[in-house]
C-alpha cells in the first residue's frame, strides 16, 4: 500500500529533487558537443517552470507569483 | 543509465519497479530477482483508454500483488530520460523559429509542468529515495523489452517508434554469455524528425484517424487499395547511402508544432485530407483514394523495414531478430521482415509499444545496471490482475439473468463450444489480464469464424467500428499450417498475434469472418503451455466443427480499454450484443427479450 502524502510534503519532495535534475541536465548538455550554449537557457526555463509548477500546486504561494516576476 | 543506485553483484532479493508514463499507454512492471512478477497498463485500472498519466494505480497494484512496500524497492526505473527529451523539444523549437513558436508555450507547459520532474514525482508519490530512481533511455527500454524477454541468447535488435528522446529507430545486437551476463549494444540510430513512426502517424492523421490509436485502421484500410501513390511516398522518404532514410521535411509539420502533422505540400501531392467525421467507404472514389494512400504508405514502410532488417542480418550474421517499438505492432510489415530479411526467427513482445517499456526498463536495470545474471523471462503475456468472478454471480442474479456455475473444465469448455456452435457471441474472461494491446485469450470476445455475417454483427452490435477493419483468428499452434500459409518462424510470430499471413485459399470461404479482403489474417497461434484452457477450447471447437479456429477480438467497446475485472466484463456484456459471458467458471446468458431490446436499440 502506498502511503499518501500531503500536498505540501509532495511539493517539497518535488522541489528537493529538482536541483539534481536540473544539474544532471546541465551537465549532460555541457558535455555534448555544440550544446554548451543551451545550458543557461535550460537552467532558466527549468527554474521558471519549477516556480510556476510549485505555485500552481500550492495555492498559498499563488499570490506571490506576481511578486516573483 | 542515469541515477546512482548502487551496483550489486550479489544474487540477493532485488526488487525493481519499471515505469512508463507521460506520452501514451503508461504502465508499471515489477521484477523480483530478475524475473517479472506482474505488469499492467494504467488504462486497465483507470478505465481511460491509452491513459498517459503517471501510473499510480498500476504501481499500487503491482506492489500489492507482490506484497512489497515502496520503501523495499531497490530501484525504480523510468523508461526514458526526460531531460534529454526536453533538450530535443527545446532544440527543435529554436531550430524551427519562427514557425515553431505558436506551439512553444504548450510544449514548455507540458514539459516544465510535470514531465521533466519525473524523479520528484516518483519520490513524492512513492516515498522512494532519490538515489534509487534510475532512468533508462527510451530505445534501450524498447530493446531490453524485445531482447531480454525473448527466448534467444544471441539476437539482432531493431527498435522503431515515433520518437523517444532523440532516437526514432535503433539497430544493434544483444547477447547473453554462458555465465548469464547480458549485453545490449545499439550501434546505429536514426534521430528525430526522421521517423518511421511519425511517418505512419502523419498518414494516420491525414486519413482522419486518431494518432497513436488509428494506425491499425490504416493497416486495415491498406488492403482495400492499390499502392498507386507509392512513388510519391518514396520521394518523401528518401533513402540514404548508409541504408537509412530521411524524411523530406517540406511535407511535414509535426516537428514544428502539434497543430497539424502534414504540410500544404503534402496535401498538394496526396489530395485533400479526410475529416474524422466523414464516412469512409473504400468502394467510393474518395474512399478508394484514401485506401490507395494507405496502401502506399504501408508498402513503403514495409520496404524500408525489410531493407533495414536485411542489412542488420548481413551485418550481424544472426538468425534471430528482436523487434520492439510501436512500429513492431504492424503485423503486415513483421510478416514481410520474417519472409524477406534473412532472419529465421522474429520475436516481437506482446507489448512492443511504450507500455512494454516499463518491463523493458526494469529488465535493463537488472541485467545491465546491476549486472545480475540473466534469467529466462516466462514466455507469455499474462502479467496483469487475475480474474475474480465472485461478485459476478451476485450482480447477474440481481439483474435476473440466467446463471450457471461450471467448476469442471471439460464441462465449461463444452458449454462454451455449444454457445459458439449455436452462433452466439461469447465474452471470455480467464486468468490474468494480458499486457499489451491485444487480447490473447484471457480477455477476449470469441465467435464462430465461418460467416462474414458474424463479422458484420460484431462490428454492428459490439465493436461499433469501421467495416474495413478485420478480426483475428486464434488457432492451436499444431494446426496453424493447415489453415494459414505460415513461413518458417511464422508460428512463433503468431504467438502474440504479431504477424499477418495469408489464409489458404481453400479455407477462405469457411473462415470468412476472419479473412481480410486481401485473403490474409492476423493469426494467433495458441500453445497449450501458454494458454491451456483457451487451447483446449479451440481443440474442442475443432472436434465439434472440424475447424479449430475461433474469431478472437479484444473484450472492449469502441473507445474503451480492454476489460480487466469481471464486473467490467459484465458491464460490457450488458451494453453490447454479446450473448454469453463466461468469466472463470461462471456462465451468464442474456434473456431473450433483453437481446431483442438491445438489437432494437442498436438498430
Amino acid at each position: 500500500m502506498i502511503r499518501r502524502r500531503g500536498k505540501m510534503v509532495r511539493t517539497l519532495l518535488l522541489l528537493g529533487s529538482a536541483a539534481p535534475t536540473i544539474a544532471d541536465g546541465a551537465r549532460s548538455l555541457w558535455h555534448t558537443e555544440g550544446r554548451k550554449w543551451m545550458v543557461p537557457l535550460v537552467v532558466f526555463l527549468c527554474v521558471t517552470g519549477l516556480v510556476l509548477a510549485v505555485a500552481a500546486s500550492v495555492e498559498a504561494l499563488a499570490p506571490f507569483v506576481y511578486a516573483i516576476f | 543509465m542515469g541515477g546512482h543506485a548502487s551496483q550489486t553483484g550479489s544474487v540477493g532479493r532485488l526488487r525493481i519497479l519499471g515505469i512508463s508514463a507521460h506520452y501514451h499507454d503508461s504502465a508499471a512492471a515489477l521484477l523480483i530477482d530478475g524475473v517479472p512478477v506482474c505488469a499492467v497498463q494504467e488504462e486497465r485500472l483507470s478505465r481511460r483508454k491509452n491513459d498517459a498519466a503517471f501510473p499510480l494505480a498500476a504501481i499500487e497494484w503491482c506492489l500489492d500483488f507482490a506484497g512489497v512496500q515502496p520503501e523495499q524497492l531497490d530501484a525504480v526505473v523510468f523508461y526514458e530520460k526526460p531531460m534529454l527529451k526536453f533538450e530535443r523539444i527545446l532544440t527543435l523549437a529554436l531550430r524551427g523559429f519562427p514557425r515553431s513558436w505558436p506551439a512553444f508555450p504548450q510544449a514548455m507547459k507540458n514539459a516544465l509542468g510535470g514531465k521533466l520532474w519525473v524523479k520528484g514525482i516518483i519520490a513524492s508519490e512513492l516515498g522512494v529515495r532519490g538515489d534509487r530512481i534510475l532512468f533508462a533511455e527510451h530505445h534501450r527500454s524498447h530493446a531490453a523489452a524485445a531482447f531480454l524477454g525473448a527466448p534467444s541468447r544471441n539476437a539482432a535488435i531493431l527498435t522503431a517508434d515515433g520518437v523517444g528522446e532523440w532516437a526514432t529507430l535503433s539497430m544493434g545486437r544483444g547477447s547473453i554469455a554462458a555465465d548469464g551476463t547480458a549485453s545490449i549494444e545499439l550501434f546505429r540510430e536514426l534521430r528525430f524528425p526522421h521517423s518511421l513512426g511519425m511517418l505512419y502517424s502523419t498518414f494516420t492523421a491525414y486519413l482522419g484517424f486518431p494518432v497513436n490509436e488509428g494506425e491499425y485502421k490504416v493497416m486495415g484500410l491498406a488492403s482495400y487499395g492499390q499502392p498507386s501513390f507509392a512513388e510519391q511516398v518514396r520521394r518523401i522518404v528518401r533513402r540514404t547511402a548508409d541504408g537509412g532514410f530521411a524524411l523530406d521535411l517540406d511535407y511535414f509539420e509535426f516537428h514544428e508544432g502539434a497543430r497539424r502533422s502534414f504540410s500544404k505540400k503534402f496535401v498538394e501531392v496526396f489530395g485533400a485530407p479526410r475529416e474524422p467525421w466523414d464516412p469512409l467507404d473504400p468502394q467510393s472514389a474518395e474512399g478508394a483514394r484514401f485506401a490507395d494512400v494507405a496502401a502506399s504508405v504501408q508498402l513503403v514502410l514495409e520496404e524500408v523495414l525489410v531493407d533495414l532488417a536485411r542489412s542488420l542480418q548481413r551485418e550481424t550474421g544472426l538468425d534471430d531478430l528482436c523487434f520492439g517499438g510501436g512500429v513492431a505492432l504492424n503485423g503486415c510489415a513483421n510478416a514481410r521482415i520474417l519472409r524477406e530479411s534473412g532472419f529465421r526467427n522474429l520475436y516481437v513482445p506482446s507489448a512492443p509499444g511504450d507500455a512494454g517499456c516499463a518491463l523493458g526498463a526494469a529488465l535493463y536495470a537488472d541485467r545491465l545496471h546491476f549486472r545480475r545474471p540473466h534469467r529466462p523471462v516466462p514466455d507469455h503475456p499474462y502479467w496483469g490482475p487475475a480474474l475474480e468472478a465472485t461478485d459476478l454471480a451476485r450482480i447477474a442474479l440481481e439483474d435476473g439473468l440466467e446463471l450457471e456455475q461450471i467448476p469442471r473444465e471439460p464441462d465449461l469448455i463444452a458449454c462454451a463450444v455449444d454457445h459458439l456452435c449455436a452462433g452466439r457471441i461469447v465474452g471470455w474472461m480467464q486468468g490474468r489480464t494480458e499486457m499489451g494491446p491485444r487480447a490473447l485469450g484471457n480477455r477476449s470476445i470469441l465467435a464462430a469464424p465461418h460467416e462474414a455475417a458474424m463479422r458484420d454483427a460484431l462490428n454492428r452490435s459490439i465493436k461499433y467500428r469501421e467495416e474495413f477493419r478485420p478480426f483475428a483468428p486464434a488457432v492451436p499452434i499444431e494446426q496453424a499450417d493447415r489453415f494459414f500459409q505460415l513461413p518458417s518462424g511464422g508460428a512463433r510470430l503468431g504467438r502474440f498475434m504479431s504477424g499477418v499471413f495469408p489464409v489458404h485459399r481453400e479455407w477462405r470461404s469457411r473462415l470468412a469472418a476472419v479473412t481480410h479482403v486481401d485473403g490474409t489474417a492476423r493469426v494467433q497461434t495458441v500453445e497449450a503451455s501458454m494458454a491451456p484452457r483457451f487451447h483446449a477450447l479451440l481443440e474442442a471447437y475443432g472436434a465439434r466443427t472440424g475447424i479449430p479456429v475461433l474469431l478472437n477480438t479484444s473484450f472492449n467497446l469502441a473507445g474503451e480499454p480492454i476489460v480487466n475485472r469481471a464486473v467490467e466484463g459484465y458491464s460490457t456484456f450488458r451494453r453490447s450484443g454479446i450473448d454469453v459471458l463466461i468469466a472463470g467458471e461462471t456462465v451468464v446468458r442474456k434473456r431473450r427479450h433483453d437481446l431483442a431490446r438491445l438489437e432494437e436499440a442498436i438498430a
